[in-house]
């Protein structure tokens, strides 16, 4: 008998793993949900500097708190709690300081703590060629594979759904969405900053 | 073949998942076309930011953490 897909328990699997002490399991995760973490938490704070740091605190908090996670939670609900709770305990804690003393004009250090992670003028313009380098190559798409692939990503339809909407056979939407990726990824690689002795 | 966009899409047996971990450890451009992948699939969901190097700085700070470093 064949090996069954991981699917939706992908996520849950590679927790299962890092409780088993394998570091490279965690590492996919990060890289999987650093983005989207790093998103919600900017949605309350609005300051990069502190998103980056509440980012951190996130992950290494959910690390930490890896050996009480049940596989049968699902991960991804479970991180964007953690990341909403800290963003709101930070937003209470700054404003708590507020309430007790005046607050501080910006002063150097304040500044210089800022500019270790906001965008520079040139990572803004790398941005801008980099989304849109991938508009454009979403656009260059053969039809069928643009389709399926906006139905998986912006609609987040599954398969089997995306293969009756499309009347293909599953394989088939699985192949389009494959290569479709594949295809944008090659484009996108190069324009990647590569980072020396880095380990992703 | 696709093994990064099936390794995000969980489209891998837990044995297949094992191997890609594996040379995970070791092969960067397999790292690489991961990152590009999440990227490109996080920009069409609407999440458009450069990673700036950000996995790296959590990953440097869970390394401190686990060293027991601050």
């Amino acid at each position: 008998m064949s090996e069954l897909l991981l699917g939706g328990s992908i996520d849950a699997e590679l927790v299962s793993r890092a409780q088993q002490g394998e570091m490279i399991a965690f590492e996919v995760l990060v890289v999987k949900y650093q983005r989207r973490v790093a998103a919600t938490i900017q949605r309350f704070v609005r300051d990069d500097a502190v998103t980056e740091e509440l980012t951190q605190e996130v992950f290494l908090s959910v690390f930490t708190a890896l050996p009480n996670f049940k596989p049968d939670g699902e991960f991804a609900a479970w991180l964007f709690t953690i990341a909403r709770n800290a963003a709101k305990s930070y937003l209470r804690s700054a404003q708590n300081r507020q309430d007790d003393r005046p607050a501080p004009a910006p002063d150097d250090a304040d500044l210089d703590a800022r500019s270790g992670s906001a965008p520079s003028a040139e990572e803004q313009v790398m941005a801008q060629q980099l989304f849109k380098c991938i508009d454009t190559e979403v656009a260059a798409l053969p039809e069928i594979q643009r389709r399926a692939l906006l139905m998986r990503e912006i609609d987040g339809l599954d398969y089997k759904t995306i293969a009756t909407t499309l009347t293909q056979p599953v394989n088939t939407v699985k192949s389009h969405i494959f290569r479709a990726r594949d295809a944008i990824a090659n484009r996108v690689r190069p324009l990647l900053t590569p980072t020396r002795d880095r380990r992703w | 073949m696709h093994e990064s966009s099936r390794l995000l899409d969980g489209e891998l047996t837990a044995t297949e998942l094992t191997s890609l971990l594996e040379r995970l450890k070791h092969d960067r451009a397999l790292r690489d076309d991961i990152t590009a992948q999440q990227l490109v699939r996080d920009s069409l969901a609407g999440v458009q930011a450069l990673d700036a190097g950000y996995t790296l700085r959590i990953l440097a700070a869970l390394e401190r953490a686990q060293l027991g470093r601050p």
